[in-house]
């Protein structure tokens, strides 16, 4: 078999390389182009696509992008590492949080915190349970060790995730507007490579993350962390980036040195030359492809002034780290690859880095017809109370450091939402995500985004910003080209209709193995601002507090005017301390809703709502809890809202239903610590 | 009287040095931070070793750490004169695996980091901190040992260290140990101002036991 063939490298996209190369590619080169020209790499099925969405321009082809608060840039980016967690979950999840993190660090940006999106399948089975301790332990061992606090996130269990585990990250970086270093070389500049040696773990990465799991999946295809030296490259990467004979900055993870090296030269439209032999291994007889593939962890790529180096190299022996100059920038667009003196690579850099781009096609929608089977108000608020999606999370976010950099302003985890305070500004930024996995694609990106929007704006923030991770099954699939199309299309719409740029985004697609493969599993994560912090609203609740369901969005009414409306009448009624609390409602309802506040303030309510309402899964009002009657407030503007009943006692009460709140809430404390020591 | 100088030491993994910092100026220390090798320790009235994962927490916590020039210079300057010695979290592993402290910091029980506020009682009173720790569950074989201390006790026991120790202080030496991080209560807005009972506390003991201002 030919190499290409063994490499899984599509026909049309080598006959495209050759096309442009104008010769057959040597082994060595295929091997590059193998990586390069991979689903993980070269964004293949999915970039023509992610064009057009609302943004502020100015970073959108760098490793994350970012909104402006005051002089400085907040940059957040989210990504998938779905594949290694499936084969090991501890080391993959450990290497998904270092690798977001080094796209913030290699900006220039210091990071402030973690955030997190988890899926599994039901906690009952053995397989969740494996998964859920390794990737919660690993995302603990390593944020937690790297001292940037994981301030958010969200658990979703669902049996269509049994197999195949959902794990995206999010890191959030602030740096200086005049401190924000570029991934784009100049030529006649050296070209470093900082950090760990360079080994055989996750060799391959990328192109075992751009096919489907199957039993042949390799453990050494999956990364090996180390936070400790992790820790002292943030710092010296940080370090680097302020001097200002550098030039550009690139971490490296898929592909390594590879993509690393070759990205940086064709943005900054140069060329480069390595030389293999001058990289830092971790042993001898490492070959040039090894070491051009790898992607072992704690390394990044610099680009520097020649006068630079005795700058750098102190940074590097101040924090105890290796270093190696692998090559230099040139003029021209060849990207030369040496070992040993041998010229194993000589390629153009726009045919490495610009891979064929293939077209998807908007199929005949499947319809999810769901029925849910009707059942007593009795039996669905049984249901919920013992719903593991329902229940504390505390076994996992109690694993994971909230504090450190003592920036959280206060702790919203049972309401996964995280709220910090950046003194750099002295502003508060909050941020959660979101996705929703029992709606059409379309509808459910939409969900989480008015879900988002109105939950940023529950806590009185106003959202600014959008990053992404699109999580789908093989591109090849109808379906999935469907529902990947109507989610960008949704998400453009959106983006554009209420102008919150989308700064940043990931795809990862083939997320099944020979048997499953997951539904559409689009998850976004907002960012709100606060420049006050008398604009926040921290909920309290108390005895006798009232309950209100304040609008409901109409059938043909416009999304953003109505969003946009509440969110100032909820604001002002804020400023003028009429509400103790505002909360919007989620997948469990308004029941669902006030129970997590009861629970968690340790107050049980009485409501009389509308029968359809208790349970109606996202519905577009928001609660609002005040110290008084506020009717007549309420009544001075168009939306419908109805006086629902007041928190008091230890007792749930709706219709003629009664439940012991003390009762529900072992349940809801006990039941993952206890489901996890079966 | 001037400010009470303090050096707060940075170990290649520690990562609570700058919210430290701050919070000791809040309540008006005059701080620098200074790494593992500076051995010169004469400027200072507090040394503070603060939370992180120095050297990864490879082997054990603090095991590595213990072996470090400051460390030897702060034993060096016990010995011979009055040095006030504040460890947090990995600061507190630290001094036990240095011998500064008696009895040992265990992983938590379940093997899993624990990051929670929790209710403390310290001299009488009563407020909350938050923990976050894999590697903190006290251990003492006897509590006789403890007699020259004052202890800082766990309301409810979150890892079943022995007796609900959170922390120890060292009345003739002065040294204070503490799992909980008093810093990461009181820099923030809306965060209750519960840190300042301990770093006050140290202020005082200091301008007291040290310069004799009552």
């Amino acid at each position: 078999m030919e190499l290409y063939k063994k490499l899984n490298i599509d026909e049309k996209v080598f006959q495209n390389i050759v096309e442009r190369l104008k010769r057959l590619p040597n082994d060595f080169e295929t091997y590059l182009f193998s990586a390069m020209h991979s689903e993980h790499c070269g964004y293949m099925h999915s970039k023509k696509y992610l064009k057009n969405f609302y943004t502020n321009k100015s970073y959108e082809d760098e490793n994350a992008g970012c909104i402006q608060i005051k002089n400085y840039n907040l940059f957040f980016k989210m990504e998938s590492h779905n594949h290694p967690c499936a084969i090991e979950p501890y080391q993959g999840s450990m290497t998904g949080v270092g690798g977001i993190i080094r796209d913030i660090i290699s900006l220039g940006a210091n990071p402030v915190c973690l955030l997190n999106s988890l899926k599994f399948g039901k906690i009952k089975q053995d397989k969740t349970k494996y998964y859920l301790s390794e990737v919660t332990r690993g995302i603990s061992t390593y944020g937690n060790s790297v001292g940037i606090p994981t301030i958010s996130g969200e658990t979703i269990f669902d049996e269509r995730f049994l197999d195949i585990p959902i794990v995206n990250v999010l890191a959030l970086g602030l740096v200086k507007n005049n401190e924000i270093m570029l991934s784009k070389a100049k030529e006649d500049a050296l070209i470093i490579l900082l950090g760990s040696k360079t080994g055989i773990d996750g060799l391959d990465g990328a192109s075992f993350a751009s096919k489907i799991l199957n039993k042949n999946s390799s453990r050494t295809s999956v990364q090996i962390g180390d936070p400790y030296t992790k820790k002292k490259l943030i710092e010296a990467v940080l370090e680097i980036n302020k001097l200002n004979t550098t030039i550009a900055c690139q971490d490296l993870g898929a592909s390594g040195i590879l993509s690393s090296t070759s990205e940086l030269c064709y943005k900054g439209n140069c060329g480069a030359e390595l030389y293999l032999d001058k990289v830092h291994c971790q042993f001898e007889n490492i070959t040039p492809i090894q070491m051009m593939l790898s992607e072992s962890q704690e390394r990044m790529a610099f680009v520097i002034k020649k006068e630079g180096l005795n700058d750098f190299k102190k940074i590097a022996e101040n924090y105890e780290l290796e270093y190696s100059i692998i090559g230099k920038t040139i003029k021209g667009n060849s990207y030369k690859v040496f070992y040993k003196n041998e010229l194993l690579a000589d390629i153009p850099l726009n045919v490495l880095c610009e891979p064929y781009l293939f077209d998807l096609k908007r199929y005949e929608e499947k319809t999810i017809t769901k029925i849910d089977t009707i059942k007593s108000l009795k039996e669905t608020f049984l249901d919920l109370i013992n719903d593991e999606n329902f229940v504390s999370k505390k076994y996992i976010y109690s694993q994971f450091d909230e504090e450190v950099q003592g920036r959280t302003a206060f702790s919203q985890k049972e309401n996964a939402i995280g709220i910090q305070y950046l003194k750099e500004t002295n502003s508060f930024i909050a941020i959660a995500a979101k996705t929703t996995v029992d709606l059409s694609a379309k509808e459910a990106i939409k969900n989480s985004f008015l879900y988002l929007y109105r939950k940023l704006v529950s806590f009185g923030f106003e959202p600014k910003g959008i990053t992404n991770c699109l999580n789908f099954a093989n591109p090849n699939r109808k379906i999935v080209q469907t529902d990947f199309l109507d989610t960008v299309n949704e998400l453009k719409k959106l983006s554009w209709e209420f102008k919150i740029p989308v700064v940043s985004g990931n795809v990862s697609f083939y997320n099944e193995n020979e048997t499953a493969y997951i539904p559409p599993c689009a998850t976004i994560a907002m960012l709100g601002c606060a420049e006050d912090k008398k604009n926040i609203i921290k909920p309290q609740i108390f005895e006798n507090n009232y309950i209100y369901y304040f609008g409901e969005m109409e059938n043909n009414s416009n999304d953003f005017d109505y969003e946009t409306k509440l969110k100032e009448i909820i604001f002002s009624l804020h400023k003028r301390n009429l509400i103790t609390a505002v909360k919007s409602v989620g997948k469990f309802g308004i029941i669902g809703t006030l129970l997590k506040n009861s629970l968690f303030y340790n107050i049980g309510f009485k409501i009389k709502a509308n029968n359809d309402l208790y349970f109606k899964k996202y519905p577009s009002g928001y609660i609002l809890i005040s110290e008084n009657v506020i009717s007549n407030e309420l009544d001075k503007n168009s939306f419908p809202y109805s006086y629902l009943g007041r928190y008091f006692g230890d007792k749930i009460k709706f219709e003629d239903l009664e439940f012991d709140l003390s009762q529900i809430n072992q349940i809801y404390q006990n039941k993952l610590y206890s489901e996890m020591e079966k | 009287m001037q400010k009470i100088k303090a050096a707060i030491v940075k170990f290649f993994g520690t990562n609570c040095e700058n919210e430290t910092k701050e919070a000791l100026e809040t309540v008006g220390f005059d701080c620098c931070i200074i790494n593992s090798n500076d051995k010169n320790l004469d400027n200072y009235d507090l040394i503070v070793l603060p939370g992180g994962f120095s050297y990864g927490d490879y082997i054990s916590c603090g095991r590595i750490a213990k072996f470090t020039p400051v460390i030897k210079s702060i034993i060096e300057n016990l010995k011979k004169r009055k040095l006030f010695i504040l460890g947090i979290c990995n600061g507190f592993q630290i001094l036990s695996e240095a011998g500064l402290v008696k009895g040992a910091l265990l992983e938590n029980i379940g093997g899993r980091f624990i990051c929670d506020d929790v209710e403390l009682e310290f001299m009488g009173k009563k407020f909350k901190l938050p923990i976050a720790n894999h590697q903190g569950r006290y251990y003492i074989d006897d509590f006789e040992k403890l007699k020259d201390y004052e202890l800082i006790k766990y309301a409810v026991n979150p890892n079943a260290s022995s007796y609900d120790i959170a922390g120890l202080y060292d009345k003739n030496k002065h040294i204070l140990a503490l799992m909980p991080h008093p810093e990461r209560n009181m820099i923030t807005p809306f965060k209750p101002q519960n840190g300042r009972i301990i770093f006050e506390f140290i202020k005082d003991t200091i301008e007291k036991e040290f310069y004799g201002i009552i």
